[in-house]
């Protein structure tokens, strides 16, 4: 039998399963969607505990993606113009490439005036006509890692770790005929990066080469000038000609597996090298700053990871917080803690002062206020690398080398015409 | 009279029969055929028509820097041809398409011959052939260019090991296509032989007795009646094959990024390149476009000599 109870219950029980989507949507957290450059978890699931247990609305849904997949990846998800991701991860110089192409959104509203607190050069990195596109995350540094068994058996004196008694890259070549061994097959020198023209640049800048036209759009003239090739010819010699450095070795994990295995003397590399070769307890090693030629000036490597925020994002609020958080000097001392970059906050430079204070990032820290040159600022720094990546290669397959950059000049001009109209 | 009266009536019952057929139980009606239809069609159209479509419409379009596109007609394949590297690209895809595809099938036809008689252990080469097979592509690209490192790679240790020395393999503008051909012929052979087993289980063991009581030799044999009754499953290897290799991309990006010097830029390389590296959408939907003509012409062609070869002998 019907009653009114009955009739009451019914609806109050109806209501409440109507309800409970709503209720249920209103508990639920922000999901931001974020996508980081493949480092060890180690290296990031910190870190991203850290902001949600700060921030308990919103939930981190991270991406890893490996550092050679990285940019093809963000070209075919920022290229679709969707909402997602909310937040990603970006190379510094590719800040202009994204801002033209309106993949970043302004950051200066967010942050506001206060960025006198950033190092200059990743400050310079993150912004486009005047407006900071990217937030400056970590930064880069480079060192030459030393075995000192090597040296010894071969009995060359070790550089010091004093930028001021830098070697030349003429005597690091003498130094790296006399430590490469074909019967070990021990070499002489090996490079992190031997193909990324953050690496190899440098070579150039040393002879005083200017990589790119002022306007970053012209390479002819620049990019097959006479000091750059003389640079990229003393390149290809260690590889062809003297055979110190190995060939091919275009894996960072390879690079850094043969020097921590004894099979090459001599390691150019940057800071993240510092921590996994302290692991390595049977190896006895030092460092040295990295060599500029007679004559030159020392020019060393820098810039590194940012932050970019979609300006598609639906979720605007949560990843608006994720950018103001990850600019604190809380956050970027506790990633510098996980991951030995150089802090991009001069704060953090004196608050880690103590575990700073060694000869290695005390190199660094020399290079970063006085030798650290940035990538070229261009609006075509994907197109640029990659053709000057396929150029370095080939270089150190033996290609001539005037002739494979004059190549690679009007290759890169042409792909640049885009942003020249 | 009686002839002329009746061949009216049969004709007017033509019709009837007709209807009568077509309400068989049996016989699935229209709408039957359709409903089992319609999914594989929705599909098809969905997932390859509409992207074919869409490429040969995006190649006529230009994109600029913030997304938006404007109709350009034929500039972007204007501009392809203009360029020297579109015709290196070519001319590579060209002689690395030459080269595998009746490498690919002869060692693929080997395999399956020799995998073919029941015997001991002929389920261990069976196993053996395929399980390169099995590999994902990225894996495969990744093993080798280990195996063949100039410094580090096992297969160099080995050659300088037996005198003959250290070879470039990836590095080297002269040895980077044909390495390139041999890691891919490793890996598709043993998927193009399950297909050729296939067909050669279905020919007839009579011809073969037959041949034998008249004294036909293994060549002969292999010749007038292998061949011939394969052709089929040929065909079928041939123009699958030739759209495979036609497509081939992944160990170029990972090991040589289509050097050195040009000597592995395969049309495909080129097209991600364009569309991931250049931002050049338009162009890569060109070179798509012109990677889906000539596959469509070479197989049109391979199709062609074979259906001719099999007309002529029936």
């Amino acid at each position: 039998m019907t009653t009114r109870r009955t009739v009451l219950k019914g609806m109050t029980a109806t209501g409440g399963l109507l309800a409970a989507p709503q209720l249920l949507r209103a508990q639920a957290k922000t999901e931001l969607n974020v996508i980081w450059v493949g480092w060890p978890e180690g290296h990031i699931t910190p870190m991203a505990e850290m902001f949600m247990k700060n921030n308990p609305t919103i939930n981190l849904k991270l991406e890893r993606i490996p550092f050679n997949e990285l940019f093809p990846a963000l070209e075919v998800r920022l290229q679709a113009r969707t909402p997602l991701p909310d937040i990603f991860f970006a190379d510094g110089p590719l800040t202009a490439s994204y801002s033209i192409r309106k993949h970043l959104a302004e950051l200066d509203g967010i942050l506001g005036n206060d960025l006198s607190r950033y190092t200059k050069a990743a400050l310079a990195q993150g912004t486009y006509k005047g407006k900071l596109m990217t937030l400056p995350y970590i930064s880069s540094g480079m060192v030459l890692f030393l075995n000192r068994k090597h040296f010894a058996d071969a009995g060359v004196a070790l550089p010091e770790p004093d930028v001021a008694k830098r070697w030349t890259w003429e005597q690091t070549l003498e130094a790296a005929k006399k430590l490469t061994d074909p019967a070990k097959n021990q070499w002489g020198l090996v490079f992190e990066m031997a193909d990324r023209p953050y690496q190899a640049l440098t070579l150039p800048q040393s002879k005083g080469a200017q990589v790119l036209s002022e306007d970053g759009l012209t390479a002819t003239g620049y990019v097959d000038s006479k000091p750059f090739i003389d640079a990229m010819q003393f390149y290809a010699d260690l590889f062809n000609k003297h055979k110190v450095t190995p060939t091919g070795v275009f894996d960072t994990n390879l690079a850094l597996e043969m020097f921590a295995t004894g099979r090459a003397a001599m390691y150019l590399a940057t800071t993240p090298s510092l921590a996994s070769i302290s692991a390595r307890k049977d190896l006895d090693w030092t460092v040295a700053p990295q060599p500029y030629f007679e004559g030159g000036k020392a020019v060393t490597p820098t810039g590194s990871w940012h932050i970019g925020l979609n300006p598609r994002t639906k979720q605007r609020a949560a990843a608006e917080t994720f950018i103001k958080a990850f600019a604190q000097p809380e956050y970027v001392e506790a990633q510098a803690r996980l991951r030995p970059n150089p802090p991009v906050l001069k704060s953090v430079w004196d608050s880690m002062g103590a575990e700073l204070d060694t000869p290695g990032w005390r190199i660094v820290r020399s290079e970063m206020e006085n030798t650290a040159m940035p990538r070229p600022a261009t609006p075509g720094w994907l197109e640029y690398e990659d053709i000057l990546r396929g150029a370095f290669r080939e270089i150190q397959g033996g290609a001539n080398v005037e002739q494979r950059l004059k190549k690679a000049a009007r290759d890169i001009d042409r792909e640049f015409a885009k942003y020249r109209g | 009279m009686t002839d002329r009266a009746a061949a009216p009536v049969a004709a007017s019952e033509a019709p009837r029969l007709a209807r009568r057929r077509s309400a068989d139980p049996m016989q699935p009606r229209t709408l039957v055929l359709l409903a089992f239809l319609l999914p594989a069609l929705a599909f098809l159209v969905l997932f390859r028509l509409t992207p074919i479509v869409i490429a040969i419409g995006g190649s006529l379009f230009t994109q600029n820097l913030a997304g938006e596109t404007s109709f350009g007609g034929l500039t972007n394949f204007a501009q392809l041809f203009g360029d020297e590297r579109f015709w290196n690209s070519l001319k590579v895809t060209l002689i690395f398409n030459i080269i595998i595809n009746p490498l690919q099938i002869a060692i693929a036809f080997g395999y399956a011959l020799l995998v073919m008689v029941p015997g001991r252990g002929i389920t261990f080469f069976r196993a053996a052939f395929f399980l390169p097979m099995t590999l994902s592509t990225g894996l495969t690209a990744v093993l080798w260019n280990i195996m063949l490192d100039s410094n580090l790679g096992p297969v160099n240790a080995i050659l300088e090991g037996i005198g003959i020395g250290r070879q470039p393999f990836f590095l080297s503008e002269h040895q980077a296509l044909g390495t390139m051909i041999a890691i891919a012929t490793w890996k598709g052979c043993g998927y193009w032989m399950i297909f050729l087993l296939a067909g050669l289980y279905r020919i007839p063991g009579e011809l073969y007795e037959a041949a034998r009581i008249d004294g036909a030799s293994r060549w002969h044999q292999l010749v007038h009646i292998t061949l011939p009754q394969m052709r089929r499953p040929l065909a079928f290897v041939f123009v699958a094959d030739t759209a495979i290799n036609f497509l081939f991309f992944a160990p170029v990006y990972i090991i040589t990024k289509g050097g050195p010097n040009g000597a592995t830029d395969l049309l495909m390389f080129r097209a991600y390149e364009n569309a991931f590296t250049f931002i050049n959408w338009g162009r890569s939907l060109a070179l798509s476009t012109i990677i889906l003509v000539i596959i469509g012409v070479i197989a049109a062609i391979e199709l062609r000599l074979f259906r001719d070869k099999e007309g002529a002998e029936a």
